[in-house]
Formats: structure tokens, sequence, C-alpha cells
């Protein structure tokens, strides 16, 4: 087995160092495809942390009832100190509450004015920490709701919603168009497998009349298939790479308003070695495909 | 070593290439194979390294009969068999050195017993300083002389050449057939399909001849005992 892999991948190196101008259009288009796939996933990946990011500046408000005790309100406060989901929360009396609208709403003044009764919730503020998933925010409400002396828990649900659902819609994109371009990638290598081979057909008959195994014929083949796919994924990797340094370059002191102190991050390994394997597995498919379709009629000892 | 038995061939209905073939040849034999264009030469060797099966017929080459071998068994029958072509087929974008040792290399034998072999095969060939050229940068006559180590590289013990000398000068032809001599007595069988008459009435080997696809004459029959 050893040997075989030995032969095999001396003969498929040795081949697409000899067909580079050929090949290169294979991986020029392997390239091109496992790009856009570390492209979208790359992007998705990073308006999911910004949603995570803005998740820790959604205000998470629980509206007090009038008739709260002062041992119902050390409960949720007790309560919110040993979550290990909360980041900073603070108390904000009923006074507080209607002297923050009017400091924010100056123009309203007359609003409050004639207000005889103070109609304001006490509440406290709370903020997540970052990275909190949607069902910790269900359960922290959930929890809440049993306590006394809570009139109702409050965060903006449908704005994190929105941007969770976009940032996934992205990732689906990715997937769908790397799902389309991992197939045109398997067609183009599959294609230039067969040109190759066009060029290599002496070759293979005279490597059957001196006896040459078929194994040993088609290996070469198949182990080029899979370099190709290989090689192509690693530039298409390093090409998306050079885009987050760009990204991250521009970005830097420009985007602060939205960005905040959050910075580019780029694919974790794992995904990247999903995409090799991604490249690797289409030029299996790619050559598997070519050989079948075409060398099996030249290769059949029939 | 190869025994044919009532062969027939042919490529279209009742159009026979090969037609009712009998003969054996023993080990260790130097045997010209002649006729005219045409006559049969080339799809008998191919029968023999089994490229074609037979319509009928049984052929026994090492004691195996070619026409029902499995199919995974034929690379080693044709590895037990040096074969040269009248057009080399060498693999134009290998050197000398991986042409003659591709056979080798798919048999897992290391580069240093490569490079032993290759070295004694094209030193016999008179090759051993062009090892590095490609097929391309060598005269037609080296490039036979290649085919020919390439064919004895792996000790093969019968050696078929189809018209090995059809291209070359007859300087260039007589060396290749000195070298099919001296191949020859180191015993392995040697068979040679050639219509050049001068050279096999020189050469003085056995003779079977063929003409429209049926036996004309075997000049060994009597001493082989074999009916034609």
């Amino acid at each position: 087995m050893l040997q075989f892999l030995y032969f095999s991948f001396s003969e498929a190196i040795t081949s697409l160092w000899r067909t580079r101008i050929l090949n290169l259009l294979s991986l020029g288009t392997i390239m091109f495809a496992m790009f856009i796939l570390g492209s979208f996933m790359f992007v998705g990946l990073n308006l999911q942390n910004l949603a995570l990011d803005w998740q820790k500046q959604i205000q998470f408000n629980i509206f007090l009832t009038e008739e709260i005790t002062e041992e119902e309100r050390a409960e949720i406060q007790a309560y919110l100190g040993k979550s290990f989901f909360i980041d900073t929360f603070t108390y904000l009396s009923k006074d507080q509450a209607r002297m923050r609208f009017d400091e924010k709403f100056a123009a309203y003044d007359k609003v409050t004015e004639g207000l005889e009764d103070n109609p304001f919730p006490a509440s406290f503020e709370v903020f997540l920490l970052r990275g909190t998933k949607q069902q910790t925010y269900t359960t922290l409400k959930d929890e809440l709701s049993t306590f006394g002396g809570i009139e109702e828990v409050y965060y903006d649900e449908e704005i994190f919603k929105r941007l969770g659902m976009f940032a996934g819609f992205i990732q689906m994109a990715g997937w769908f168009f790397g799902v389309i371009v991992i197939f045109s990638s398997i067609f183009t290598i599959s294609n230039v497998l067969k040109l190759t081979f066009f060029t290599r057909r002496e070759e293979v008959d005279i490597m059957k009349l001196v006896g040459a195994s078929r194994a040993y014929i088609r290996g070469p083949f198949i182990i080029e298939g899979v370099l190709q796919g290989l090689l192509g994924a690693s530039a298409g990797v390093a090409l998306v790479y050079a885009g987050y340094l760009a990204v991250n370059h521009f970005l830097t002191g420009n985007a602060t308003f939205i960005l905040g102190n959050l910075e580019p991050e780029f694919l974790p390994l794992q995904w990247v070695f999903l995409i090799l394997f991604a490249g690797a597995f289409s030029g299996l498919l790619g050559s598997l495909f070519s050989l079948h379709q075409f060398l099996e009629e030249h290769i059949s000892y029939h | 070593m190869i025994r044919f038995y009532h062969v027939y061939q042919s490529y279209q209905k009742d159009v026979f290439a090969l037609s009712d073939i009998s003969f054996t040849i023993n080990p260790g034999e130097f045997i010209f194979l002649t006729g005219p264009s045409g006559a049969g030469k080339t799809t008998l060797l191919k029968l023999i390294i089994r490229e074609e099966i037979p319509k009928k017929g049984q052929i026994l080459v090492h004691g195996q009969n070619v026409s029902s071998i499995p199919v995974n068994k034929i690379p080693r029958l044709r590895r037990s068999i040096g074969v040269v072509f009248q057009d080399f087929k060498l693999i134009r974008n290998k050197t000398v050195f991986e042409n003659v040792t591709f056979v080798l290399k798919t048999l897992g034998i290391d580069l240093k017993e490569r490079r032993r072999r290759a070295h004694n095969v094209l030193k016999m060939v008179g090759l051993q300083h062009k090892t590095h050229f490609y097929p391309l940068e060598l005269s037609g006559g080296e490039q036979q002389r290649v085919a020919v180590a390439r064919a004895i590289v792996n000790d093969p013990v019968l050696l078929v050449a189809d018209e090995p000398t059809g291209n070359l000068d007859p300087d260039r032809a007589a060396d290749i057939m000195n070298l099919f001599e001296k191949i020859n007595r180191k015993g392995t069988t040697v068979l040679v399909a050639t219509h050049d008459r001068d050279m096999i009435q020189r050469m003085r080997k056995r003779v079977i001849s063929l003409n429209a696809g049926r036996l004309d004459h075997d000049s060994g029959s009597q001493v082989h005992g074999e009916e034609n």
C-alpha cells in the first residue's frame, strides 16, 4: 500500500508539474470557488460576532410593580448578582426613572408636568455578557417570572432576532453558493483531467502494454485530482486571509461607530480544514468522474 | 513456452486475420515470425500479450491459457514478457531512465535497485550515458535500444519484438539483432516479427512464416513435432 501511494504521489506530482499550464485552469477555478465559500463564511462569522456584540448593548429591563416589597426587590437583586450570564445591572427607582425621562425628553416636559403621581415604574437595567445565546434570555425571563413584584421583563428581542437571522442567512447563502461552486469545481477538475488524459492517453496505453496494473494507472490520476483540489483550496483560503487583512486594515479607526472595539475575526482553524477538505474532496470526485466517463475504456484490459 | 492450438482471429464476420494457427515455441529458442504486410504477424503477437482475445482456439504462454486469463492477471503476464514495438512506444515526457524503470517502479523496487538494473541494461544497449535524455532527444536507433532495454529490464523469460528494425537503417538494424542474440544467449526466448528477408537469412534461426492469416511454413516444425 505504501509503495502504491508513493508511486501514485510521485507520478501525480511529476504530472502536475509537467502539465502546469493546463493545471492552472483547474487550480484557478477551485481557488475561486473556495474563495467564494470562505468569504461567505468569513462575512457570516463576523456578522454573527457583531450581532453577539450588539446583544451586549441591548438593555434588558425588569419593570417592578408598585406594590413590590423590599424583600422581593432584594431577592431579585440577589438573583441577578449570582447569574453567570449577567455582565452588569443597575437599579432605577421610580424617581430616577422620571428624572431620566425628563432629561432625555426635555421637549416633552409638559407631558409629565401635570401628573400628580409618578407613572414611571422602578426597574433593573441588565446587560448580558457578550456571546450569550438567545435561549439564555428566554430562560432568564422564565425564571424571573417566578419572582414576586415583577410587572414585566422586557428586552428588544426583535432587533437581536433579526440580526441573528441575517447572520444566519449570510452563512446559509455561503453554504448555498459554496455547494454550487464546489460542483463547478468538480466539473472543471473532471474536464481538465480529461484534457490531461488526452495528452497522456498514449502514455496510458504504453503503461498497459508494459504491464502496469489498473490501480497503478488510475492511482496517479486520482491523487492528481486530490492535489489539485487541495492546492486550489489552499490558495482560496490564502485569498480569504488576504481579504481579512485588507478589511482589518481598512476598518481600523474607520468604523468604530458600528464595530466599537470589535475586530474582524479570521475563520477558525476547523473551518479552514473544512474548506481544504472540500477542495480535496471535489478534486477526488472530479478525477473519479473523469476516470469513470472517459478513462475506463482506455484502462480496461478487455 | 508458447503454444498455439488451432487459433482463429477475425475482426469482421468470415474475414480471418489468422486462421487455424498451431505451433509450439520452446524455452530458449530464437524465432523469426515473417510474412508480407497484412499476413497477421502483429495480430499473432497481440494475442500472445493478450492485447486481443482469439475468436477460436487456445494459446498457452508460460503454461497459462491467455484466452481465458482473468483480467487482473494480465498485467503480471505482460510483465513477464518483454515487448519491443516498431514505433518504440516510449513515454515522451519521461526520461530514458524513467521509461526503462517504469515497470520496476510499479513493482515497488527501490530507487537504488532500479538504478542498478537500469545501468546494466542501458550499458548492454550502449546508452548508459543517456539516462537523463528524453526520447525525442535521441535518434531512432537509440530510441529502439531504449525500448529493448525497457523490455529486458525485468528479466523476462520471453522477449517479443514487432518489426523492431522497421524504422532503422541496416547498420542500426544489425545492432538491434546482435542485441537480441546476446539476450537470447542468456536464456531468454526471443520472438521477432519482421519481413526483412536478408536479416532472416543472415541469422539462420527458426522461421515461422504467415501468409494471409495462415501458417505458410515453419522451419522448425519437424524438430518440434508440430503439425501445421
